[in-house]
């Protein structure tokens, strides 16, 4: 239909077609209205000649009243109607001539009658109508008389001017030739104004842009306020009726008329058009006057609100309800409606206090919330008012600030997990070199003591290291929490048992005694087993790397209503230099010389492991008394196997 | 005795490990990467393959997929990753075996054995006896109260023989402390439960070739112990190495 990437020839195409419109529409509505006129005047029944007498005849009847009127007002008609096809007589009711502009009159000329009352006396006429007194109206009524006069006239068949009577004749023969041809034709045009208007209601305000997609966008012209547009055309109507009103002959008017109602429609087509793209575009009540100036009024009245603190709010609030008070009292006191009043204005206030109170109260708990860390949440804020609606925003921007702040913290701390992962794993790879030809020496047979002794250090010191990337990786990864865990139910005493086990060597090694207390039966949590024996693991590891040979380590396990505690407690060989808090932290060791062996990430191994999986670990330290408490979720009594 | 392929990108690791393998009479060849390693197999007959994962060119995964689509033998990963999940995955790809750097040699020896034993003597071993439980590489005889691994016999003690019989006869199901307790010592446990931890540490020193990180006597913690038919099947939820 239209070429899409080149507006130009769509443009043209665009103003073609509204010009057919505006063109069609004319001709529709004034064939529709000459159609009207055509059946009244009954042009389908009558002959042309009776038509024509009925055209003279209006024409005559009023160009009969013009003429007494001149001839009333003093002028003379015959020598104002001279080159003219009327013909006239005005005679009065003697039958004496007192006006005529021919001699001759057909036999079936118009004969119209007027009648004129005058006053004999011009001085009543001015005091009745000065005042209105009774008797000197009744004296002017007195004293009137009453005049006739006949006017006959006539058009002259011979049309020997070229007029209004020989056009109008013309028009009227015209339009009688084509009486079959005009209804249809107005309806022709009708339908194909119809769908011009469609298109171009479909099309107005469409844009296509250069990758293909369609957008309906506002022109200059559709941006003009509507409203004013509308005021601006009636203004332009009553103009044009004016104009009209003052036209003295019959062609110039029929000129102007056609030119105006080309005019209105296109302004009509230009109107319907623009407000289709406005109310596609939702832009109607922006682009009106009224429209910008309630908004204007709408934003000055939030900018106040927005500026005004509270308390003057409030205050301002108050003063109105006083007000109010006074005013209702004032005019409508000890009448009812004082009442009635009163109680509506209180339910009015109570309304819109209880309304601010529930937003408050949503603003508490949308905070409450937030201290609690749910950071996901967000406040409606489109849903609240005023000062509440602007506390709701700064809320929910202190939410994304804390949320931003958390996931770029986790996303460090997962990064430097990686990095130390990473870099263990690096170290590894020598490490193994070192472990082997350290192993390969050993088998050499070295001879001397020296040499065994150098390669007894190696051996030793590297072990302690595999041990300690081991134990790095591992302490990075349980506390960035990217170590899995599965709860489950298990049996703690059962755990108890097989770490022991696990130990039995080693704690007869070091010559310790395990004294245990337990209840009977088993002792459910709700824990990770793997998890909680490498809690284990480290405990009893470093019970049998620092406790004093030859004592007693007791380990007592206590079930609670809702957790577990399990205490190891035993006598330390050295020392402690550190408090039991600080025990836990990483590289952390009891004696601050690191004289012994072991990475210091044991215990905060231990600890981090246990609280992921919800359960906490305290050191305790008083003298050489070592003291490690390790507490766990109790198992629901239901979830027990 | 049999053809290794050793695969390594550290040239230190290599010669380290020739020694080793070497001074148990093996022979053996060396590859810097994926690509040589799959050259050296379609050269040489190779009766076992070591395998390190991160290397350039090919990685070890890479190779492996490559191996299992024209071979069958043996392999065993050397790998600087520890977790689960690398393991798993190895495992899953048709690996037989793995041990973590820095390793021990006599552990890699030992499980250089173990797989060659294994492969070697794939299918030699006849239909169970009559009164002869078998799990994996072992095997049980009932009649004279002896067990083996990987045809070797095992010098147990009775307390332990009972407990592996135990556990030999009901693999892959877990298997509470005080109920073995109850079974072996056919006594009701009053808290002496603990002593079955104690044998449970003592059999897996003799029947694991690294009792600290067990593949076939599992403990189950906090439930009890379980004993799986293959060393290398992928571990499960809530078992434990």
């Amino acid at each position: 239909m239209k070429d899409e990437r080149n507006p130009v020839p769509r443009r043209a195409l665009r103003i073609l077609c509204a010009a057919a419109a505006v063109v069609t529409l004319c001709l529709a509505v004034g064939g529709a209205a000459l159609s009207t006129l055509m059946w009244e005047m009954n042009f389908y029944a009558a002959t042309p000649v009776y038509l024509e007498e009925q055209l003279d005849r209006r024409l005559l009847e009023d160009q009969a009243r013009q003429a007494l009127n001149v001839y009333w007002r003093g002028d003379d008609p015959a020598a104002l109607y001279k080159n003219t096809n009327l013909l006239f007589r005005i005679t009065d009711e003697n039958g004496i001539l007192l006006a005529a502009n021919t001699d001759a009159l057909p036999a079936d000329a118009y004969v119209c009658r007027g009648a004129q009352l005058v006053y004999e006396d011009a001085e009543t006429t001015a005091a009745y109508e000065r005042d209105s007194a009774e008797p000197a109206v009744t004296a002017a009524w007195e004293r009137q008389t009453l005049r006739y006069y006949t006017v006959t006239c006539a058009v002259d068949r011979n049309f020997p001017y070229n007029d209004r009577y020989l056009i109008g004749r013309n028009a009227l023969r015209a339009v009688y030739a084509g009486r079959y041809v005009i209804p249809p034709a107005a309806a022709a045009a009708g339908i194909v104004f119809l769908v011009l208007l469609g298109w171009l209601l479909h099309t107005a305000g469409r844009r296509t842009a250069p990758d293909g997609t369609q957008t309906v966008t506002p022109r200059p012209l559709d941006r003009v306020p509507l409203d004013l547009a509308a005021a601006a055309c009636l203004a332009l109507a009553v103009l044009e009726y004016s104009v009209l009103q003052r036209m003295p002959s019959v062609l110039p008017f029929a000129a102007l008329t056609a030119c105006f109602v080309l005019l209105d429609a296109a302004l009509l087509l230009w109107f319907v058009t623009t407000l289709a793209v406005r109310l596609r575009t939702h832009t109607l009540m922006r682009t009106t006057a009224v429209g910008w100036a309630l908004g204007w009024l709408w934003r000055l009245l939030r900018a106040a609100g927005a500026a005004m603190p509270l308390i003057w709010k409030t205050a301002l609030a108050l003063a109105l309800d006083l007000a109010a008070d006074v005013l209702i009292f004032g005019l409508l006191w000890s009448r009812e409606e004082a009442f009635v009043l009163l109680f509506l204005k209180e339910l009015a206030a109570a309304a819109l206090v209880c309304w601010r109170a529930a937003e408050i109260r949503r603003l508490e708990r949308f905070a409450r919330r937030l201290s609690e860390g749910e950071l996901e949440e967000k406040l409606e804020a489109r849903a609240m008012t005023g000062d509440a609606r602007r506390f709701a925003a700064c809320l929910n921007g202190i939410g994304d600030g804390m949320a931003r702040a958390v996931e770029e913290r986790t996303k460090s701390e997962r990064m430097r997990t990686e990095l130390i992962t990473n870099v263990s794993h690096d170290i590894k790879t020598p490490l193994t070199s070192i472990v082997n030809y350290v192993d390969l020496m050993k088998k050499e047979n070295v001879t001397g003591e020296p040499m065994r002794g150098y390669i007894a250090v190696l051996e030793r010191q590297s072990a302690r290291l595999k041990k300690l990337t081991e134990d790095l990786i591992e302490a990075s990864k349980a506390a960035s929490g990217v170590v899995p865990v599965q709860l489950e139910t298990c049996d703690w005493s059962v755990l108890l048992d097989q770490a022991l086990g696990e130990y039995d060597g080693k704690l007869r090694a070091a010559g310790l005694e395990v004294i245990r207390r337990e209840p009977e039966g088993a002792v459910t949590v709700t824990a990770d087993g793997r998890l909680v024996w490498r809690v284990m693991d480290n405990l009893l590891s470093n019970i049998v790397k620092y406790a004093m040979p030859g004592t007693r380590v007791y380990v007592a396990l206590v079930p609670g209503m809702h957790e577990a505690h399990l205490t190891w407690r035993n006598v330390s060989r050295d020392p402690i230099d550190v408090p039991g808090e600080e025990l836990t932290e990483r590289f952390t060791r009891g004696d601050a010389a690191r004289s012994t062996e072991g990475s210091g990430l044991g215990l905060s191994i231990a600890r981090s492991l246990t609280e992921l999986m919800g359960g906490t670990l305290s050191v305790f330290v008083d003298g050489d008394l070592f003291k490690a408490t390790v507490t766990l979720p109790a198992a629901a009594p239901d979830a027990d196997k | 005795m049999a053809n290794i392929l050793i695969c390594d990108d550290e040239r230190d690791i290599v010669s380290a490990l020739e020694i080793y393998l070497r001074s148990d009479g093996h022979t053996t060849f060396a590859a810097a990467n994926g690509e040589e390693a799959l050259e050296v197999l379609a050269r040489e007959e190779i009766h076992l393959v070591l395998m390190d994962v991160m290397m350039p060119r090919m990685d070890g995964l890479n190779a492996l997929s490559r191996i299992r689509e024209i071979s069958n033998v043996p392999l065993i990963f050397l790998t600087a990753k520890s977790e689960d999940t690398d393991k798993i995955l190895g495992l899953n790809l048709g690996a037989d075996d793995y041990v973590t750097k820095p390793f021990n040699p006599v552990e890699l020896s030992a499980r250089v054995r173990s797989q060659l034993r294994r492969y070697t003597q794939l299918g030699g071993i006849g239909a169970a006896e009559p009164g002869e439980v078998r799990v994996g590489a072992l095997s049980l005889s009932e009649r004279t109260r002896t067990a083996s691994l990987d045809g070797e016999l095992l010098s147990l003690t009775p307390t332990e023989f009972d407990i592996l019989h135990l556990l030999m006869r009901h693999p892959g199901e877990v298997l509470p402390p005080a109920e073995i307790y109850r079974r072996v010592w056919r006594d009701a446990p009053y808290g002496a439960e603990g002593t079955v931890a104690v044998h449970i540490r003592h059999l897996r020193e003799k029947i694991e070739i690294d009792p600290a990180e067990p593949r076939r006597l599992l403990v189950v913690w906090g439930h009890g112990y379980k004993l799986v038919d293959a060393p290398d099947a992928p571990r499960r939820k809530g078992e434990q190495q």
